[in-house]
């Protein structure tokens, strides 16, 4: 539990930190409204001119996306540094974690706060409540506890991975690009229905990467669309599950990782 | 009258505008090999781009299923539009520069820049210059994987071709004082990563790299012909021959117009304000 307390301490001083640059706080924040809006815009402006994506309305498709986004932002609160784990490297700073009593990846999360991620909350908290009044869904309790945990399995998946991308910086010192493509892989995809990028798309997206179980199918269970899935609906039942298991398996890919770590000396 | 002359060696130096020249090359030869020693990351924002391209592609694939025009835009011809406009996005749009100018500026390394016998903009253009060379070189090089995620055509004609390229380049200078005067913000403000983001994020939508530009303008009635808002179900896009004052084509006028309001503040206010907030870090 201390270690949890010293944790949140530190991240809200880097939030305190980031709050004395106000214009910069509210530029970042609206930032995050916008990057994250953008896709919705394409969507929304699209589909006043056509009626559907892939068999999926304007309130489905809100729906889906709403959900890939509070997924996103429930795993960019508290990854939101670890695409900085390449230059933190590169410039020294990680010897400073390796010698403090604490796990160095909680260190490096709570370093600094990358103020777009409340841009995402914001964005994402709006939309979510817009698309619930829109789609069919049927919020009764067995639903909500899905929802729930989908959003938790989902923001594992996606920062299982991201964790997964960056822990090879230990090797190779710049991942920044790499992490940006991953970020690009997770809102580009996470965003639409799979059927609509083919067979082998949609199973490399499922299986490969674990893009379909962020949103997607989650969404489909909970639209009652299952009929038209590419997996099993008792898979897509346990999706949150996948989540998990993603992340523990990032995670013991980050500690074999941190032992090719070489200190650049400054 | 008396008259001097300067002793050997100081002689005033030529104000002929070619005397930088050799200066400018050299900022444009050392940001390509910067940015080609860097290669890695160009590839991984080139699978960015070719991800982009794939999914509008397939999106758009799936938007047009049933309908055989939309806007008189055929689907092949609309994924031409989207494929280059992606690309050609991609390939001006580099924010390197900008984050750059603030390195130098937060760190204070820019006194050196202004000490300099050429000037900051004009060092600052080179900069841009040659990191876009090296993006042109990148793009060239994945215009095969580019073919293969989107669809490429020839040009409808070799004057569409012409204008095309007048276009681009005029796409470039725009973009180019943009890109400068988004840099110059750095002078005045501690923190500019966000403004960055959210510049290219407008830019990239209202650039009509998502979405045709036609497409946002939705409140004109819909267009006798237009096979897939004919049948009046659907709120009408404001086709070409839709509404005649609001649909007019901005002329050469217009664009000159434009660009000279933008090259005004890019060229005149920033860059000559800028670097007077110079202030210890």
């Amino acid at each position: 539990m201390s270690t949890v307390r010293v944790a949140w301490a530190l991240e809200r001083a880097a939030l305190r930190g980031q709050l004395e640059y106000r214009v910069n706080f509210i530029v970042a924040t609206f930032m995050g409204v916008a990057y994250q809006g953008s896709g919705f815009a394409f969507i929304y402006v699209v589909l006043h001119s056509f009626h559907t994506i892939g068999g999926w309305d304007f309130g489905d498709l809100a729906f889906l996306y709403s959900l890939r986004l509070l997924a996103h932002a429930c795993c960019y609160l508290p990854f939101n540094q670890i695409d900085m784990l390449d230059i933190t490297i590169r410039e020294g700073k990680f010897d400073r974690y390796l010698v403090r009593p604490m796990n160095p990846l909680l260190q490096l999360m709570t370093n600094r706060f990358q103020i777009n991620a409340v841009g995402d909350v914001v964005t994402a908290s709006a939309l979510f409540i817009f698309a619930a009044s829109i789609a069919h869904v049927d919020f009764s309790r067995p639903h909500v506890v899905y929802l729930v945990l989908a959003v938790i399995g989902g923001a594992l998946a996606e920062g299982g991975f991201i964790l997964a991308v960056s822990s090879l910086a230990f090797r190779f010192l710049e991942t920044w690009a790499a992490a940006a493509l991953v970020d690009n892989i997770y809102l580009m995809f996470g965003s639409y229905p799979m059927r609509v990028f083919g067979t082998t798309t949609a199973w490399i997206m499922t299986w490969i990467i674990p893009v379909a179980f962020v949103a997607y199918i989650p969404a489909s269970v909970l639209l009652d669309r299952t009929d038209g899935l590419h997996i099993a609906p008792v898979i897509a039942y346990g999706a949150p599950a996948i989540g998990l298991i993603w992340f523990v398996a990032a995670y013991q890919l980050w500690r074999l990782q941190v032992r090719h770590y070489q200190s650049s000396g400054s | 009258v008396t008259t001097t002359t300067a002793p050997a060696g100081l002689e005033p130096l030529s104000r002929s505008p070619w005397r930088d020249v050799p200066a400018y090359r050299q900022i444009i030869a050392s940001r390509l090999r910067t940015t080609l020693a860097y290669r890695q990351n160009v590839f991984f924002l080139l699978g960015i781009l070719v991800l982009q391209i794939f999914i509008l592609r397939k999106v758009w694939t799936a938007l047009y299923e049933g309908h055989t025009t939309v806007d008189g835009l055929t689907l092949h011809a609309l994924l031409v539009y989207i494929t280059l406009a992606n690309l050609q996005n991609w390939v001006l749009q580099d924010p390197t520069i900008s984050h750059y100018m603030y390195d130098r500026v937060r760190e204070g390394q820019v006194a050196f820049d202004l000490v300099r016998p050429v000037g900051f903009v004009p060092q600052m253009f080179a900069h841009l210059v040659g990191s876009s060379f090296a993006t042109v070189i990148f793009g060239l090089a994945a215009l095969p994987l580019i073919f293969f995620a989107g669809t490429l055509g020839a040009p409808a004609s070799p004057t569409a071709l012409l204008l095309y390229l007048v276009s681009f380049v005029l796409g470039y200078v725009i973009t180019t004082l943009l890109t400068l005067m988004l840099g110059m913000i750095a002078f005045w403000a501690t923190e500019i990563s966000g403004l960055t983001m959210l510049y290219r994020l407008i830019n990239q939508f209202f650039a009509g790299a998502l979405v045709p530009v036609s497409l946002h303008r939705r409140r004109c009635p819909p267009v006798p012909g237009d096979d897939l808002h004919a049948g009046g179900h659907l709120r009408g896009t404001r086709a070409r021959r839709g509404c005649a004052r609001s649909t007019r084509r901005p002329g050469i006028v217009d664009r000159v117009a434009d660009l000279r309001v933008m090259g005004h503040v890019a060229t005149g206010a920033a860059p000559r304000r800028g670097p007077r907030r110079v202030s210890r870090p």
